[in-house]
Protein backbone atom coordinates (compact mmCIF):
# COMPACT_ATOMS: atom_id res chain seq x y z
CA UNK A 1 0.00 0.00 0.00
CA UNK A 2 2.49 2.69 0.66
CA UNK A 3 4.88 1.83 -2.39
CA UNK A 4 1.42 2.52 -3.93
CA UNK A 5 0.82 6.11 -2.92
CA UNK A 6 4.84 6.78 -2.71
CA UNK A 7 4.00 6.26 -6.66
CA UNK A 8 1.02 8.24 -6.64
CA UNK A 9 3.23 10.71 -5.14
CA UNK A 10 6.13 10.53 -7.29
CA UNK A 11 3.88 11.32 -10.69
CA UNK A 12 2.17 13.74 -8.79
CA UNK A 13 5.51 15.64 -7.96
CA UNK A 14 6.74 15.42 -11.50
CA UNK A 15 3.38 17.33 -12.52
CA UNK A 16 3.51 19.86 -10.46
CA UNK A 17 7.16 21.05 -11.43
CA UNK A 18 6.03 21.45 -15.29
CA UNK A 19 3.89 23.84 -13.22
CA UNK A 20 7.00 25.57 -11.28
CA UNK A 21 8.63 25.61 -14.35
CA UNK A 22 9.98 29.03 -15.63
CA UNK A 23 9.44 30.00 -18.99
CA UNK A 24 12.33 32.26 -19.57
CA UNK A 25 15.12 29.77 -18.21
CA UNK A 26 18.36 30.04 -19.87
CA UNK A 27 18.58 27.85 -23.16
CA UNK A 28 20.72 25.23 -22.76
CA UNK A 29 24.54 25.82 -23.68
CA UNK A 30 26.69 23.33 -25.30
CA UNK A 31 29.56 22.56 -22.45
CA UNK A 32 31.78 19.51 -24.41
CA UNK A 33 33.73 19.80 -27.29
CA UNK A 34 31.78 16.59 -29.55
CA UNK A 35 28.34 18.53 -28.05
CA UNK A 36 30.19 22.17 -29.05
CA UNK A 37 31.27 21.04 -32.39
CA UNK A 38 27.44 19.57 -33.39
CA UNK A 39 25.74 22.09 -31.69
CA UNK A 40 26.37 24.42 -34.55
CA UNK A 41 25.35 23.83 -37.93
CA UNK A 42 27.17 21.50 -40.52
CA UNK A 43 29.85 22.60 -42.95
CA UNK A 44 26.67 22.68 -45.62
CA UNK A 45 24.32 24.49 -46.65
CA UNK A 46 20.98 22.55 -46.45
CA UNK A 47 18.77 22.52 -49.32
CA UNK A 48 14.85 21.22 -49.09
CA UNK A 49 12.57 19.65 -51.86
CA UNK A 50 9.41 18.35 -51.99
CA UNK A 51 8.67 14.88 -53.79
CA UNK A 52 6.76 15.06 -56.58
CA UNK A 53 5.01 12.49 -55.97
CA UNK A 54 3.13 10.15 -53.13
CA UNK A 55 6.10 8.46 -50.94
CA UNK A 56 4.35 6.34 -49.00
CA UNK A 57 1.23 3.68 -48.70
CA UNK A 58 -1.10 6.55 -47.68
CA UNK A 59 -0.28 8.78 -50.64
CA UNK A 60 1.34 11.49 -48.51
CA UNK A 61 4.50 13.57 -49.99
CA UNK A 62 7.79 13.89 -48.50
CA UNK A 63 10.07 16.40 -47.35
CA UNK A 64 13.90 16.20 -48.75
CA UNK A 65 16.87 18.26 -46.89
CA UNK A 66 20.22 17.32 -48.68
CA UNK A 67 23.64 18.80 -48.16
CA UNK A 68 24.72 21.16 -50.71
CA UNK A 69 27.98 19.41 -51.68
CA UNK A 70 26.08 16.38 -52.01
CA UNK A 71 27.57 16.06 -55.26
CA UNK A 72 31.16 15.60 -53.60
CA UNK A 73 32.45 13.19 -51.53
CA UNK A 74 31.64 9.56 -50.35
CA UNK A 75 27.57 8.58 -50.57
CA UNK A 76 25.81 10.05 -47.94
CA UNK A 77 24.27 8.74 -44.96
CA UNK A 78 20.53 8.74 -44.43
CA UNK A 79 17.99 9.94 -41.83
CA UNK A 80 14.30 8.94 -42.08
CA UNK A 81 12.43 10.88 -39.78
CA UNK A 82 8.48 10.35 -38.16
CA UNK A 83 6.06 13.42 -37.41
CA UNK A 84 4.22 13.59 -34.18
CA UNK A 85 0.63 12.85 -33.87
CA UNK A 86 -1.13 15.34 -36.80
CA UNK A 87 -4.72 15.02 -38.03
CA UNK A 88 -3.33 16.90 -41.16
CA UNK A 89 -0.36 16.45 -43.27
CA UNK A 90 2.86 17.38 -41.26
CA UNK A 91 4.18 20.61 -43.42
CA UNK A 92 8.04 21.01 -43.99
CA UNK A 93 8.31 23.92 -41.62
CA UNK A 94 7.08 21.87 -37.99
CA UNK A 95 10.43 20.05 -38.20
CA UNK A 96 12.40 22.40 -40.57
CA UNK A 97 14.81 23.65 -37.91
CA UNK A 98 16.16 20.18 -36.74
CA UNK A 99 16.21 18.46 -39.95
CA UNK A 100 17.62 21.23 -41.78
CA UNK A 101 20.76 20.87 -38.79
CA UNK A 102 21.21 17.79 -39.75
CA UNK A 103 21.01 17.81 -43.63
CA UNK A 104 23.69 20.77 -42.77
CA UNK A 105 25.89 17.83 -41.08
CA UNK A 106 25.74 15.49 -44.52
CA UNK A 107 22.56 13.56 -44.07
CA UNK A 108 20.11 13.27 -46.43
CA UNK A 109 16.85 13.55 -44.53
CA UNK A 110 13.66 12.66 -45.33
CA UNK A 111 10.33 12.95 -43.71
CA UNK A 112 6.98 11.69 -45.08
CA UNK A 113 3.86 14.14 -44.45
CA UNK A 114 2.40 11.45 -42.26
CA UNK A 115 0.87 12.58 -38.90
CA UNK A 116 0.01 8.84 -37.68
CA UNK A 117 3.55 7.46 -38.00
CA UNK A 118 3.64 4.89 -34.97
CA UNK A 119 3.29 1.35 -36.49
CA UNK A 120 6.80 2.80 -38.67
CA UNK A 121 5.06 1.39 -42.00
CA UNK A 122 5.04 4.94 -43.85
CA UNK A 123 8.39 5.96 -42.34
CA UNK A 124 9.93 2.40 -44.35
CA UNK A 125 8.01 3.51 -47.48
CA UNK A 126 9.96 6.74 -47.47
CA UNK A 127 12.86 5.09 -47.30
CA UNK A 128 11.94 2.64 -50.30
CA UNK A 129 10.68 6.01 -52.14
CA UNK A 130 14.59 7.42 -51.54
CA UNK A 131 15.97 4.48 -53.01
CA UNK A 132 13.90 5.02 -56.34
CA UNK A 133 15.20 8.58 -56.26
CA UNK A 134 18.30 7.90 -55.79
CA UNK A 135 18.60 5.84 -58.99
CA UNK A 136 17.26 8.70 -60.97
CA UNK A 137 19.48 10.63 -63.75
CA UNK A 138 19.41 13.91 -63.53
CA UNK A 139 18.40 14.10 -59.69
CA UNK A 140 20.63 15.65 -57.39
CA UNK A 141 20.59 12.42 -55.43
CA UNK A 142 21.31 10.07 -57.77
CA UNK A 143 24.10 7.04 -56.77
CA UNK A 144 24.83 9.96 -54.21
CA UNK A 145 23.01 7.73 -51.18
CA UNK A 146 24.66 5.38 -49.08
CA UNK A 147 21.73 2.80 -47.98
CA UNK A 148 23.97 1.10 -46.22
CA UNK A 149 23.87 3.70 -43.13
CA UNK A 150 20.37 4.61 -42.69
CA UNK A 151 19.31 6.04 -39.50
CA UNK A 152 15.69 6.98 -38.07
CA UNK A 153 14.26 9.58 -35.57
CA UNK A 154 11.25 10.74 -34.71
CA UNK A 155 8.75 12.71 -31.92
CA UNK A 156 6.19 12.05 -29.69
CA UNK A 157 4.35 9.14 -31.64
CA UNK A 158 6.91 9.24 -34.19
CA UNK A 159 9.82 8.45 -31.78
CA UNK A 160 7.40 5.09 -31.63
CA UNK A 161 7.31 4.82 -35.37
CA UNK A 162 11.50 5.50 -35.24
CA UNK A 163 12.04 2.20 -33.79
CA UNK A 164 9.05 0.33 -34.99
CA UNK A 165 10.68 0.96 -38.18
CA UNK A 166 13.94 0.41 -37.14
CA UNK A 167 13.28 -2.92 -35.63
CA UNK A 168 10.69 -3.82 -38.98
CA UNK A 169 13.66 -3.12 -41.26
CA UNK A 170 15.34 -6.24 -40.71
CA UNK A 171 18.49 -4.61 -40.48
CA UNK A 172 18.39 -1.99 -43.03
CA UNK A 173 18.02 1.13 -40.38
CA UNK A 174 20.76 0.91 -38.10
CA UNK A 175 20.14 3.08 -35.55
CA UNK A 176 17.27 5.42 -34.04
CA UNK A 177 16.54 8.42 -32.04
CA UNK A 178 13.81 8.54 -30.23
CA UNK A 179 12.48 12.07 -29.06
CA UNK A 180 10.01 12.36 -26.37
CA UNK A 181 8.79 8.57 -26.40
CA UNK A 182 5.27 8.59 -25.00
CA UNK A 183 4.81 5.93 -21.79
CA UNK A 184 2.82 3.06 -22.91
CA UNK A 185 0.42 4.52 -20.50
CA UNK A 186 -0.61 6.77 -23.57
CA UNK A 187 -0.99 4.47 -25.94
CA UNK A 188 -4.29 4.25 -27.73
CA UNK A 189 -4.72 1.93 -29.66
CA UNK A 190 -2.36 -0.28 -28.31
CA UNK A 191 -0.60 -1.40 -30.83
CA UNK A 192 0.18 1.75 -32.08
CA UNK A 193 2.97 1.67 -29.62
CA UNK A 194 6.37 0.44 -29.61
CA UNK A 195 5.36 -2.75 -27.53
CA UNK A 196 7.35 -4.39 -25.03
CA UNK A 197 7.75 -7.65 -26.60
CA UNK A 198 9.11 -6.16 -29.91
CA UNK A 199 11.53 -3.99 -28.14
CA UNK A 200 12.56 -7.12 -26.04
CA UNK A 201 13.12 -9.26 -29.27
CA UNK A 202 15.33 -6.74 -30.69
CA UNK A 203 18.32 -8.19 -32.15
CA UNK A 204 20.56 -5.43 -34.39
CA UNK A 205 20.31 -1.62 -34.60
CA UNK A 206 20.77 0.76 -31.34
CA UNK A 207 18.87 3.38 -29.64
CA UNK A 208 19.15 6.69 -27.84
CA UNK A 209 16.21 8.11 -25.82
CA UNK A 210 16.08 11.69 -25.78
CA UNK A 211 13.32 13.37 -23.34
CA UNK A 212 12.80 16.57 -21.23
CA UNK A 213 13.41 16.76 -17.85
CA UNK A 214 9.70 18.59 -17.99
CA UNK A 215 7.90 16.37 -20.08
CA UNK A 216 6.67 14.09 -17.23
CA UNK A 217 3.15 13.39 -18.51
CA UNK A 218 3.74 11.99 -21.82
CA UNK A 219 7.50 11.11 -21.41
CA UNK A 220 8.55 10.85 -17.77
CA UNK A 221 11.98 9.42 -17.00
CA UNK A 222 11.12 7.23 -13.92
CA UNK A 223 8.56 4.97 -12.86
CA UNK A 224 8.60 2.16 -9.95
CA UNK A 225 8.80 -1.32 -11.44
CA UNK A 226 9.05 -1.27 -15.20
CA UNK A 227 6.05 -2.67 -16.41
CA UNK A 228 4.43 -1.53 -18.67
CA UNK A 229 7.06 0.84 -20.08
CA UNK A 230 6.03 4.12 -18.75
CA UNK A 231 9.30 5.57 -18.39
CA UNK A 232 11.90 6.53 -20.97
CA UNK A 233 14.44 4.18 -17.82
CA UNK A 234 12.02 1.80 -18.63
CA UNK A 235 12.12 1.78 -22.10
CA UNK A 236 15.92 1.98 -21.71
CA UNK A 237 16.20 -0.94 -19.70
CA UNK A 238 13.94 -3.31 -21.91
CA UNK A 239 16.47 -2.63 -24.76
CA UNK A 240 18.52 -5.41 -24.93
CA UNK A 241 22.02 -5.35 -23.98
CA UNK A 242 23.40 -6.64 -27.42
CA UNK A 243 21.65 -3.28 -28.75
CA UNK A 244 24.26 0.48 -28.24
CA UNK A 245 21.81 2.32 -26.23
CA UNK A 246 22.08 6.05 -24.68
CA UNK A 247 19.29 7.69 -23.14
CA UNK A 248 19.18 11.41 -22.12
CA UNK A 249 16.98 13.98 -20.74
CA UNK A 250 17.63 18.02 -21.93
CA UNK A 251 17.17 20.11 -18.94
CA UNK A 252 13.59 22.34 -18.46
CA UNK A 253 12.73 20.71 -21.80
CA UNK A 254 9.05 19.52 -22.58
CA UNK A 255 7.11 17.80 -24.96
CA UNK A 256 6.99 19.65 -28.06
CA UNK A 257 10.31 22.15 -27.45
CA UNK A 258 12.06 20.28 -30.45
CA UNK A 259 9.66 21.99 -32.72
CA UNK A 260 11.58 25.35 -32.09
CA UNK A 261 13.03 27.55 -34.78
CA UNK A 262 15.29 28.00 -32.79
CA UNK A 263 12.98 29.12 -29.71
CA UNK A 264 9.23 28.25 -29.30
CA UNK A 265 7.82 31.64 -29.69
CA UNK A 266 8.15 30.72 -33.45
CA UNK A 267 7.55 26.76 -33.15
CA UNK A 268 4.24 27.11 -35.06
CA UNK A 269 2.74 25.92 -31.99
CA UNK A 270 -1.19 26.96 -31.47
CA UNK A 271 -1.04 26.41 -27.56
CA UNK A 272 1.62 27.19 -24.64
CA UNK A 273 1.28 23.74 -22.86
CA UNK A 274 4.45 21.91 -23.75
CA UNK A 275 7.17 24.09 -25.04
CA UNK A 276 9.59 25.49 -22.82
CA UNK A 277 12.26 27.27 -24.45
CA UNK A 278 12.63 25.36 -28.15
CA UNK A 279 15.61 23.15 -29.57
CA UNK A 280 17.86 24.13 -27.71
CA UNK A 281 20.14 21.61 -26.10
CA UNK A 282 18.70 18.91 -28.94
CA UNK A 283 21.10 19.78 -31.91
CA UNK A 284 24.14 18.70 -30.31
CA UNK A 285 24.31 14.97 -29.21
CA UNK A 286 21.56 13.59 -31.13
CA UNK A 287 23.74 14.86 -34.32
CA UNK A 288 26.89 13.68 -32.54
CA UNK A 289 24.97 10.09 -32.34
CA UNK A 290 24.15 9.93 -35.90
CA UNK A 291 27.59 11.27 -36.84
CA UNK A 292 28.75 8.37 -34.90
CA UNK A 293 26.74 5.77 -35.98
CA UNK A 294 26.05 6.57 -39.22
CA UNK A 295 29.06 8.64 -40.50
CA UNK A 296 31.82 6.59 -38.30
CA UNK A 297 33.18 8.95 -36.04
CA UNK A 298 35.02 7.24 -33.24
CA UNK A 299 35.40 10.77 -31.94
CA UNK A 300 31.48 11.65 -31.51
CA UNK A 301 31.08 7.95 -29.92
CA UNK A 302 33.38 8.20 -27.57
CA UNK A 303 30.76 11.46 -25.90
CA UNK A 304 28.60 8.49 -25.11
CA UNK A 305 30.52 6.50 -23.35
CA UNK A 306 29.35 4.99 -19.90
CA UNK A 307 29.72 7.38 -17.31
CA UNK A 308 33.20 8.99 -18.78
CA UNK A 309 32.27 10.12 -21.95
CA UNK A 310 31.48 13.77 -22.33
CA UNK A 311 27.67 13.53 -22.39
CA UNK A 312 27.86 12.08 -18.83
CA UNK A 313 29.51 15.77 -17.48
CA UNK A 314 26.82 18.22 -20.15
CA UNK A 315 25.64 21.09 -18.45
CA UNK A 316 22.31 21.05 -20.45
CA UNK A 317 21.62 17.10 -19.97
CA UNK A 318 19.91 15.27 -17.05
CA UNK A 319 19.51 11.12 -16.20
CA UNK A 320 22.10 10.11 -18.71
CA UNK A 321 22.66 6.15 -19.28
CA UNK A 322 24.79 4.69 -21.93
CA UNK A 323 26.12 1.03 -22.41
CA UNK A 324 28.64 2.18 -24.78
CA UNK A 325 31.96 1.11 -23.50
CA UNK B 1 17.70 -30.57 45.20
CA UNK B 2 16.92 -29.39 41.47
CA UNK B 3 19.51 -30.39 38.82
CA UNK B 4 19.44 -27.48 36.63
CA UNK B 5 20.13 -27.61 33.24
CA UNK B 6 23.33 -27.23 31.07
CA UNK B 7 24.01 -23.28 30.27
CA UNK B 8 24.46 -24.65 26.67
CA UNK B 9 21.08 -26.40 27.06
CA UNK B 10 19.45 -23.17 27.88
CA UNK B 11 20.67 -21.15 24.96
CA UNK B 12 19.60 -23.41 22.59
CA UNK B 13 15.82 -24.26 24.06
CA UNK B 14 15.85 -20.61 23.96
CA UNK B 15 16.77 -19.97 20.34
CA UNK B 16 14.07 -22.62 19.14
CA UNK B 17 11.48 -20.64 20.96
CA UNK B 18 12.70 -17.62 18.90
CA UNK B 19 12.33 -19.55 15.78
CA UNK B 20 9.51 -20.96 16.36
CA UNK B 21 8.07 -17.39 17.04
CA UNK B 22 9.51 -16.19 13.75
CA UNK B 23 8.23 -18.70 12.15
CA UNK B 24 4.29 -18.37 13.60
CA UNK B 25 4.89 -14.68 12.58
CA UNK B 26 5.61 -15.79 9.52
CA UNK B 27 2.98 -17.74 8.77
CA UNK B 28 0.24 -15.73 10.12
CA UNK B 29 1.21 -11.88 9.04
CA UNK B 30 -1.05 -10.35 6.43
CA UNK B 31 -0.22 -11.05 3.10
CA UNK B 32 1.18 -7.08 1.64
CA UNK B 33 0.87 -8.61 -1.67
CA UNK B 34 -3.29 -9.11 -1.25
CA UNK B 35 -3.13 -5.74 0.55
CA UNK B 36 -1.86 -3.71 -2.51
CA UNK B 37 -3.36 -5.74 -5.33
CA UNK B 38 -1.58 -6.25 -8.15
CA UNK B 39 -2.21 -4.19 -11.57
CA UNK B 40 -4.11 -7.26 -12.71
CA UNK B 41 -6.56 -7.02 -10.17
CA UNK B 42 -7.01 -4.06 -10.08
CA UNK B 43 -7.59 -3.35 -14.10
CA UNK B 44 -10.50 -6.02 -13.63
CA UNK B 45 -12.57 -4.28 -11.72
CA UNK B 46 -15.04 -1.47 -13.08
CA UNK B 47 -13.19 1.70 -12.79
CA UNK B 48 -16.02 2.98 -9.88
CA UNK B 49 -14.16 0.68 -7.76
CA UNK B 50 -11.01 2.25 -8.13
CA UNK B 51 -10.64 5.69 -6.68
CA UNK B 52 -12.85 7.79 -3.81
CA UNK B 53 -13.30 10.52 -7.05
CA UNK B 54 -15.08 8.13 -9.25
CA UNK B 55 -17.49 5.98 -6.66
CA UNK B 56 -19.67 9.03 -6.35
CA UNK B 57 -20.46 8.00 -10.21
CA UNK B 58 -23.71 6.04 -10.75
CA UNK B 59 -22.45 2.31 -11.25
CA UNK B 60 -25.14 1.79 -13.97
CA UNK B 61 -23.88 -0.77 -16.71
CA UNK B 62 -26.50 0.86 -18.95
CA UNK B 63 -25.88 4.31 -19.73
CA UNK B 64 -28.65 6.88 -18.92
CA UNK B 65 -29.04 10.26 -21.64
CA UNK B 66 -27.89 12.06 -18.59
CA UNK B 67 -24.95 9.95 -18.58
CA UNK B 68 -24.31 10.84 -21.68
CA UNK B 69 -24.54 14.20 -22.36
CA UNK B 70 -22.66 16.71 -22.73
CA UNK B 71 -21.38 15.42 -25.73
CA UNK B 72 -17.99 14.83 -26.31
CA UNK B 73 -16.20 18.19 -27.03
CA UNK B 74 -13.57 16.53 -29.75
CA UNK B 75 -14.63 13.89 -31.95
CA UNK B 76 -11.11 12.99 -32.24
CA UNK B 77 -11.27 11.30 -28.71
CA UNK B 78 -13.90 8.98 -29.96
CA UNK B 79 -12.39 8.00 -33.15
CA UNK B 80 -8.92 7.28 -30.70
CA UNK B 81 -10.94 3.90 -29.33
CA UNK B 82 -11.77 2.96 -32.77
CA UNK B 83 -14.71 1.66 -31.54
CA UNK B 84 -17.91 3.06 -32.89
CA UNK B 85 -19.98 1.41 -29.88
CA UNK B 86 -18.19 3.20 -27.11
CA UNK B 87 -20.41 5.38 -24.71
CA UNK B 88 -18.89 8.18 -22.91
CA UNK B 89 -20.28 10.03 -19.45
CA UNK B 90 -19.06 12.73 -17.52
CA UNK B 91 -16.89 14.12 -20.40
CA UNK B 92 -15.39 17.98 -19.54
CA UNK B 93 -12.73 20.18 -20.09
CA UNK B 94 -10.40 19.70 -16.60
CA UNK B 95 -7.82 22.29 -18.04
CA UNK B 96 -9.04 24.50 -20.88
CA UNK B 97 -5.63 26.59 -21.26
CA UNK B 98 -3.89 23.26 -21.60
CA UNK B 99 -6.71 21.38 -23.46
CA UNK B 100 -6.83 18.82 -21.17
CA UNK B 101 -10.43 16.65 -21.13
CA UNK B 102 -11.64 13.86 -18.69
CA UNK B 103 -13.91 11.60 -18.63
CA UNK B 104 -15.55 7.54 -18.83
CA UNK B 105 -15.70 5.75 -21.19
CA UNK B 106 -17.34 1.99 -22.11
CA UNK B 107 -16.12 0.06 -24.60
CA UNK B 108 -18.80 -1.98 -26.25
CA UNK B 109 -16.85 -4.85 -25.39
CA UNK B 110 -16.71 -3.94 -21.85
CA UNK B 111 -19.43 -3.69 -19.24
CA UNK B 112 -18.22 -1.30 -17.27
CA UNK B 113 -16.78 2.24 -17.52
CA UNK B 114 -13.39 3.48 -17.05
CA UNK B 115 -11.68 7.38 -16.64
CA UNK B 116 -10.03 8.49 -19.11
CA UNK B 117 -7.21 11.52 -19.95
CA UNK B 118 -6.90 13.37 -23.15
CA UNK B 119 -4.79 15.84 -24.31
CA UNK B 120 -5.56 17.36 -26.94
CA UNK B 121 -2.12 19.29 -27.61
CA UNK B 122 -0.53 15.92 -28.11
CA UNK B 123 -3.95 14.07 -29.17
CA UNK B 124 -3.18 11.26 -26.92
CA UNK B 125 -5.32 9.13 -24.22
CA UNK B 126 -4.37 7.37 -21.67
CA UNK B 127 -7.05 5.10 -19.56
CA UNK B 128 -7.89 3.82 -16.48
CA UNK B 129 -5.57 0.85 -16.20
CA UNK B 130 -5.12 1.10 -12.44
CA UNK B 131 -1.63 1.67 -12.10
CA UNK B 132 -0.12 4.50 -10.32
CA UNK B 133 0.68 6.23 -13.31
CA UNK B 134 -2.73 6.70 -14.31
CA UNK B 135 -3.79 7.74 -10.98
CA UNK B 136 -1.20 10.79 -10.73
CA UNK B 137 -2.17 11.87 -14.15
CA UNK B 138 -6.21 11.65 -13.28
CA UNK B 139 -4.93 14.09 -10.62
CA UNK B 140 -5.22 16.58 -13.49
CA UNK B 141 -9.14 15.55 -13.71
CA UNK B 142 -9.82 16.97 -10.09
CA UNK B 143 -7.40 19.91 -9.89
CA UNK B 144 -5.01 18.48 -7.10
CA UNK B 145 -2.43 18.50 -10.28
CA UNK B 146 -1.70 21.42 -12.56
CA UNK B 147 0.19 21.31 -15.70
CA UNK B 148 0.87 25.20 -15.14
CA UNK B 149 -0.12 27.70 -12.48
Amino acid sequence: MFRHKSEVAAVVLGLSCIGTASADAAPNPPTGQIETRYDARGPATAVHMTSSAACDRKGNVCEIWYPSDIARGRPRAVLLWANGTSDVPVGKEVYEYLLSHFASWGFVVIATRDGKTGYGDTVLDSLAYLRSQASVPGSPLFRRINFGRVGVGGHSQGATGAVNAMLKSKGAIRTSIAFQLPAQLWCSPADLCLLTPDLKAATSGSIFYVGGTLDALISPDWQLGNNPLNSLTAYYNATPPGLMKAKGLVKLANHNDILGKPDCGSAALGVTLTCTFGVYGYRGYPTAWLAWQLQGSAEAGAAFRSRTGEFFSANAWHSQLSNVP
Amino acid sequence: MIAHPPRAGRVASALVAALLAVLAWWWLRPHHGDEEGSASHIVQLPAAEQSPTVRAVPRSATPTTADIAPPLPDPRIAATFQDPGATFRNVRSADARNQVVCGEVRLSSASFYRRFVWVAEVQMLATDDGSAQFAGIAKLCDGSAKLRP
